[in-house]
């Protein structure tokens, strides 16, 4: 693939971090960059396609889940420069979690499965970083979601908070 | 007292699905196990120690979290045999989000993270199978607590249109 992505451009981003100089230049090769209008649907909810995992390199995106029970916006999560979006999905391939749309015009550099998989071979120490990366982030939305549910429940059950 | 490991006993487990035979054998190698009583707390919330990533092998282990609301029953999870626990703090190091507790006498595989780098550093290819299976473990917990998320809003915001 032609990427048109800097190493310098994803340097900073979290999920570098711990990466070597090399590493870095050799995940920069896998990406390809896209840009995005306002508006512009980068995933969709429910849907198994447009499972690339998307590192943020200008703009905004925001990040939803609704169409449940008819009630909208349940979940709502501005993302900017250096954050990563579309996890859900990404390693197994399950439809996703949210939809996914540009909030400005965005630049956003695109990792397919595929790509990844490659990755893992050829650069496996770039692999396990990236991996350990999404298990702590998705640990970090479980451990949110857990938190909302429960506020959720104290409410449907007037109940307090223990102190 | 920690004890060997036969490759035969973690070979059907769903983290070794996608390990061949040989890569089951190296990843035995690095892994330890220890038996447990009844009642026995093997690692507590809000605690930095025991991050060993544990796979049950034999016996039940309740994996839950504090109370935090008065009324509202705490997370609680019965682990079987071939599940995984204690994700976080062997992959991150951060405190536990969960205590685990045997409800019988049980039997687990260890993995240290020392032993862990040490096959990242050696065997590459098994450290990314191990990794791929605890990111898809995840994914379908914060589907469920999406779910379950979503339902609990419907329900609150429901009740407030009424």
């Amino acid at each position: 693939m032609n990427s048109n992505v800097k190493a310098d451009e994803i340097a900073g981003a979290p999920i570098c971090a711990g990466m070597t100089e090399a590493g870095v230049q050799a995940l920069s090769l896998h990406l390809e960059a896209r840009k995005h209008q306002p508006g512009d649907i980068l995933y969709r909810e429910g849907s198994q396609e447009n499972t690339d995992l998307l590192i943020i390199l200008e703009g905004q995106i925001e990040a939803s889940s609704e169409h449940t029970h008819g009630v909208s916006e349940m979940l709502k999560i501005r993302l900017g420069t250096g954050d990563v979006a579309g996890i859900m999905g990404f390693v197994g391939g399950k439809p996703h979690g949210g939809t996914g749309v540009a909030v400005s015009d965005c630049r956003v550099a695109h990792l397919s499965r595929e790509q990844f998989s490659d990755l893992c071979r050829i650069h496996p120490d770039v692999g396990i970083t990236m991996l350990r990366f999404l298990v702590i982030a998705l640990d970090s939305f479980s451990v949110m979601l857990l938190s909302r549910y429960n506020d959720s429940l104290s409410f449907m059950h007037g109940s307090k908070k223990k102190s | 007292m920690s004890e060997y490991i036969n490759v035969d006993e973690i070979a059907a487990t769903p983290l070794c699905a996608e390990l061949a035979r040989e890569s089951v054998a190296t990843l035995t190698r690095h892994m330890s196990a220890t038996c447990h009583a009844k009642g026995e707390v093997l690692y507590a919330e809000g605690s930095l120690e025991n991050n060993d990533l544990l796979l049950l092998l034999d016996g039940q282990l309740e994996i839950k979290t504090e109370q935090r609301y008065e009324n509202i029953g705490s997370l609680r999870v019965v682990f079987e045999p071939g599940a995984v626990a204690s994700l976080m703090g062997f992959v991150a190091g951060h405190p536990h989000v969960t205590t685990a507790t045997a409800m019988s006498e049980c039997r687990v595989a260890r993995l240290s993270r020392d032993q862990f780098a040490h096959i990242c550093e050696t065997h590459p290819e098994i450290a990314i199978a191990v990794l791929k299976f605890l990111v898809l473990r995840l994914d379908e917990f914060s589907y469920l607590l999406l779910d379950r998320y979503k339902e609990a809003q419907a329900f609150v915001q429901g009740a407030y249109r009424r």
